[in-house]
């Protein structure tokens, strides 16, 4: 399997089951009928991983987001990985290495700094 | 539906529909539409991307290497935001929106004719970077070579898209494509297949401060998601069957029309 197979099977997998996850919990949340939504400052990983052991289904549409998120993560991952194994190239592992480190400085660091 | 159809159509990622509609047409508070467009642009992103990556449209060299720029602007842009968000000054980003709409559509005016560049000369990154591919063209009917150039100054051009998609919680692709398109001289359908590549990955890049500011309504990020990757479906599936100035112009009314009415609302004039 080549890489551009992997990357487009990451990506629809990714889509795929985030938005399935999303329309699950949006599901839920019609038919328990709470109608109060929380925005997502309340979900910490803590929370979310409370919520999502006990079918809340603001959780499980925060954990279709979170799936969202990590795709393209998983995509730069496969492209650097790719750089190292196939294409032997060095200014490519460093630039994809780069991106990745920018991305989780952004997604998981940051927040924790500012919010 | 029709967000994500445009913005996969134009390579805007669809945030940059979405998000007037819900504060004009469904009266969604400013911040959490920009927080249900940065997610939803994720969603169209990686959608139309998967089936690009196929097509070879869309250059992974080219996306990584400018994705450098894209995410620390991603990372200012959405701090930023956070920023004015605190000072309660939301009818800024209304204006900054609407603004960026209107002024990202000037460069398609005087590209309007060329349809496809040629004879361009690879400098230094071209070379350092392999910045450059072939592409077989639908409209032209033959194999299009294609070089890029510039890459200092795309790479300035990425750091602001970067900034703009943090700050307004858009794909930025209207920043992208110009930036690869004007600066860098690549095909419009280059640009544009590159630029809905990388959307994911800046978007992807705020959407962690975004959920820590409260930006995201799981409800509202939940009903918009599924139809706005329906539309970007559907869109991707014809991008390669239109001409590209016709795909331009249909670019440029949307924008405008969109850019006037949120200006108006955040200045007051509109309710």
């Amino acid at each position: 399997m080549n890489l551009e197979r992997i990357v487009s099977l990451t990506l629809r997998i990714g889509v795929i089951l985030s938005s399935a996850l999303v329309i699950l919990g949006l599901i839920l949340f019609y038919v328990e009928g709470r109608g109060v939504t929380i925005n997502s400052s309340y979900f910490d990983l803590t929370r979310l991983a409370y919520g999502i052991a006990h079918l809340d289904p603001l959780a499980i549409i925060l954990l279709g987001v979170l799936v969202l998120v990590a795709t393209p993560v998983i995509r730069v991952l496969e492209l650097g990985v790719n750089y190292v194994v196939s294409d032997k190239d060095k200014l490519y592992v460093i630039l994809s290495f780069a991106v990745l480190t920018l991305m989780l400085v952004g997604i998981l660091l940051l927040p924790r700094i500012v919010g | 539906m029709l967000a994500g159809l445009l913005g996969s159509l134009t390579g805007l990622g669809g945030g940059v529909v979405l998000t007037p509609v819900l504060i004009l047409f469904l009266g969604v508070p400013i911040q959490y539409a920009l927080g249900t467009s940065l997610i939803s642009t994720i969603a169209t992103s990686s959608g139309a991307a998967s089936a690009y990556v196929k097509d070879e449209l869309s250059n992974m060299r080219i996306g990584i290497s400018l994705e450098i720029g894209t995410t620390s602007g991603a990372i200012v842009g959405s701090l930023t935001l956070y920023e004015i968000e605190r000072l309660h000054l939301l009818n800024i980003i209304a204006i900054i929106f609407g603004a960026v709409l209107i002024f990202s559509t000037f460069p398609n005016f005087a590209k309007m004719k060329t349809e496809v560049p040629e004879g361009v000369k690879p400098d230094f990154f071209t070379r350092k970077l392999k910045l450059m591919g072939t592409y077989y063209d639908q409209a032209l009917k033959r194999d299009v070579k294609y070089v890029g150039r510039r890459y200092p100054l795309g790479l300035v051009g990425m750091f602001i898209a970067g900034f703009m998609s943090g700050l307004l919680g858009i794909g930025s692709g209207a920043f992208k494509v110009l930036a690869m398109d004007f600066m860098m001289t690549l095909p419009f359908k280059i640009s544009t297949a590159t630029s809905n590549f990388m959307i994911g990955v800046t978007a992807a890049t705020s959407s962690g401060l975004y959920w820590s500011f409260g930006f995201i309504d799981p409800v509202l990020v939940a009903s918009t998601i599924p139809a706005v990757l329906l539309g970007s479906l559907i869109g991707t599936r014809y991008l390669n069957r239109l001409m590209s100035r016709r795909l331009r112009q249909l670019f440029t009314v949307v924008l405008i029309l969109l850019g006037v009415q949120l200006i108006l609302r955040g200045i007051g004039v509109l309710p």
